[in-house]
């Protein structure tokens, strides 16, 4: 499963981002990283999404939020809890 | 802030700590103690570089202290925006800079690289005295994240924390004395960029701050000049998530995840379809706030403002008798000045309107999905969702367009859509369309005015995708992953200082070159260059002018385009002015007077039928093709001496001379292959 095709506003944790070693730093930078909760919390125009991270929102392309594999969290965890790259 | 009463900075690092303060952590270690006056840089005046991510206030932040003592400027060898002014602090002047917003010090763009060697004080930036870390209490795990890098160059670092009150409102607010013990003592004081709030303790503390700051336990000082930056990025980045994890421990912050009013906004301005039509609707009244709206202050400025003025001139050269009134100086101060004053007057209106609509925008925190809705539209030409905006507005005005280019966080990006944007058909050449399509297409004159506009369309994505393959090869279509600001009701006095430090910049900015171009055009008139043309300034017939003469040499050129004749030659050079004066200009040269007839009377009227006359004539009886050619070429070439004089300001005079250039260029070939091919047909 993928951010782009995950239910509204449940928690995934992330497994895996699938796109370029330069743009998969800014996402860790942006806090998206393997092992981070987040929700989709909006679905917009050509599959982009919102995910939410805590109080932060970030808004990614539907290319990308399909490049984004995720999970169902199996227990509501922090969104801040460190996670590995 | 919990350090305001240690004022003195020659105590260096020490004097930061707050008294009686319990860590719990081994002491703090000094990451920069000059231990006195003498600046770690050795400037003169300290430089105070401010940085953080993008949509964090920081600007907002930056101009709140300085005002119009802010000034916009390139950074060296690039077309980058910094802002740089002098802040005097206690009769003490600092240099601030603030650079684009930026994620990272490892860039992607190069902005992005412009910010990070600010602050690094690498290739060839000087190094800075001071950096304050403008921080987002809503997005504070990032920030934190940004903070270590900052942090780890050793500068003395201040911290300014914005939209604590948002964060308050969502129940994560930081409280920022805690978050000063939490960082080892980094100063953190909390802020309000839009309505200055909180500046001057920020500034108290800079100044306290000049002599060192602590380096939080965790983080390790590197030097940027001896490392390899991208290695010390990448290979610290987790070491860094961690710190700044046990920092937000340390805050004891609960960032739940909850639906918040950002959110339930977000459900309606982001949707997949409601979404894009408010957009649209958006874009669309702006386009109408910017032409329908400021039409009439336009009117009035050129009309009412313009007589009082000449009035006046004409009373104060009275004083010095009636022979004044008639000199050169006269003329030059009414047909040159005045006119340049007036030109400058009438722009204030869709300026002023440009620069309200855009701060209401950006600071509602709109102008963030704005770039979301429409990225796939621009992603095209591999451009910024919000690329729309201008390229929408400059078919109303292009000067407010280019000034709308500011909202793309791209330099890149910014210098491709302005060079796009005299491309947009603005009304003023309406005019002249609407006078052609009636004198040479009667019935079909609607038609024909609606293909010029598709025409502008196709020329714009034409152009944007071979600029972009030739001039902007690096600007690829990247990732669109970008932090959402929560939504805020705009501030009406902050808006209003926004709005008229823009309108002082555009004012200050473009003055010089419309008034001194003006200046030109009035002695090229001025000069008779036929016997019996009258003497200086008082020539009756424009085509016996210096004008006149460059117009007539400049007329064979367009032969191939069907309009070899000085009336059109002239016409369009005055259009280089002004696009709404080529009508005029041109009845003006048959010395038709057009009173107060609209367009479509001047075309099926004695004007109209001198232009099917002299282009029937000039093209060897294919008038028709010769005035598409015509229009073409005003859609193409220069939309006017403002729009010049604020690509130089937005950009530099090569971006300008840049777009003239290409502007003429694609006219010119444009006029040539539809006159080449018409004349067959019509």
């Amino acid at each position: 499963m993928t951010v782009e095709d995950c239910p509204l506003h449940v928690d995934m944790v992330i497994t895996a981002i699938d796109i370029d070693e330069r743009h998969r730093f800014r996402m860790l930078e942006l806090g998206l990283r393997r092992g981070t909760v987040i929700r989709v919390t909006q679905r917009s125009n050509f599959h982009g999404r919102v995910v939410s991270k805590g109080t932060e929102r970030i808004a990614l392309d539907g290319q990308t939020a399909a490049h984004i594999h995720v999970r169902r969290a199996e227990h509501p965890a922090s969104p801040t809890a460190p996670a590995n790259r | 802030m919990d350090n305001t009463n240690h004022s003195s900075h020659s105590r260096g690092f020490a004097a930061l700590l707050p008294r009686g303060k319990a860590h719990s952590h081994t002491p703090a270690k000094p990451c920069c103690d000059t231990g006195g006056h003498r600046l770690p840089s050795g400037h003169t005046m300290p430089r105070i570089v401010f940085i953080g991510n993008p949509n964090v206030g920081k600007s907002s932040l930056f101009n709140a202290l300085l005002g119009a003592k802010a000034r916009v400027m390139n950074a060296p060898g690039t077309t980058v925006l910094l802002e740089e002014g002098v802040y005097t602090h206690n009769g003490v002047p600092w240099d601030l800079i603030d650079t684009p917003g930026t994620y990272s010090l490892l860039p992607l763009s190069p902005d992005e690289r412009v910010a990070a060697e600010a602050v690094m004080g690498i290739n060839g930036e000087a190094a800075p005295d001071l950096i304050v870390a403008v921080l987002d209490a809503t997005n504070i795990s990032r920030a934190l994240y940004f903070l270590s890098m900052v942090l780890e160059l050793g500068r003395p670092t201040v911290v300014a924390l914005t939209m604590n009150d948002l964060a308050s409102k969502q129940g994560t607010g930081i409280d920022a004395a805690l978050l000063s013990r939490t960082l080892d003592g980094v100063p953190v004081v909390p802020v309000n960029g839009r309505t200055g709030e909180g500046g001057r303790e920020l500034m108290d503390t800079v100044a306290a701050s000049l002599g060192g700051t602590p380096l939080p336990e965790g983080l390790e000082t590197i030097d940027p000049r001896h490392v390899d930056v991208q290695r010390w990025v990448e290979d610290g980045a987790d070491e860094r998530f961690d710190w700044a994890a046990r920092v937000l421990d340390g805050l004891g912050t609960n960032a739940r995840d909850r639906v918040t009013f950002s959110d339930r906004i977000d459900r309606v301005l982001l949707h997949p379809v409601l979404g894009v039509l408010i957009f649209l609707a958006i874009m669309l009244g702006m386009f109408e706030a910017t032409t329908t709206l400021a039409g009439p202050a336009q009117d009035w400025v050129d009309g009412p403002v313009r007589d009082w003025l000449t009035a006046l001139i004409d009373v104060v050269f009275s004083w010095f008798g009636p022979q004044a009134t008639q000199s050169w100086f006269h003329s030059l101060v009414i047909d040159g000045v005045v006119d340049g004053v007036i030109t400058i007057g009438t722009f204030i209106p869709p300026m002023g309107i440009m620069f309200i609509l855009l701060s209401l925008l950006e600071d509602s925190g709109y102008l963030a999905r704005a770039a979301f809705v429409m990225d796939r539209a621009m992603r095209c030409m591999g451009l910024d969702g919000r690329a729309f905006l201008p390229i929408v507005i400059g078919f109303g005005c292009n000067l407010p367009a280019l000034a709308a280019t500011r909202t793309l966080p791209d330099s890149r990006q910014r210098v491709l859509v302005g060079m796009l944007v005299p491309f947009s058909s603005c009304t003023a050449r309406l005019s002249v369309y609407l006078v052609l399509a009636y004198a040479f297409f009667r019935e079909q004159a609607g038609l024909v005015v609606f293909l010029m506009y598709v025409c502008s369309i196709v020329l714009i994505l034409l152009l944007g995708m071979l600029l972009r393959a030739v001039q902007f090869r690096d600007l690829r279509s990247e990732p669109f992953a970008m932090s959402l600001p929560p939504y805020q009701m705009p501030r009406l006095i902050v808006l209003a200082r926004s709005v008229l430090l823009r309108l002082w910049g555009f004012v200050r900015g473009a003055s010089s070159i419309i008034i001194s171009m003006l200046v030109v055009m009035w002695l090229l008139q001025s000069i008779p260059a036929t016997a019996g043309a009258g003497s200086f300034a008082q020539v009756d017939d424009v085509h016996d002018s210096v004008y006149g003469v460059v117009a007539d040499s400049v007329a064979p050129v367009f032969a191939p385009a069907g309009f070899d004749d000085w009336h059109a030659s002239a016409a369009l050079m005055t259009g280089f002015v002004a696009k709404e004066v080529v009508v005029a200009s041109m009845a003006q040269s048959y010395s038709i007077d057009t009173g107060d007839e609209d367009e479509q009377q001047q075309g099926e009227g004695t004007l109209g039928a001198a232009m099917r006359e002299s282009f029937d004539h000039a093209s060897g009886g294919h008038g028709k093709a010769a005035a598409v050619a015509f229009m073409l070429f005003t859609l193409a070439y220069t939309p006017c001496l403002a729009t010049v004089a604020e690509l130089k300001r937005q950009f530099n005079m090569r971006i300008a001379m840049q777009s003239i250039g290409l502007g003429l260029v694609v006219a010119y070939l444009l006029a040539v292959i539809a006159f080449q091919t018409l004349r067959f047909i019509l």
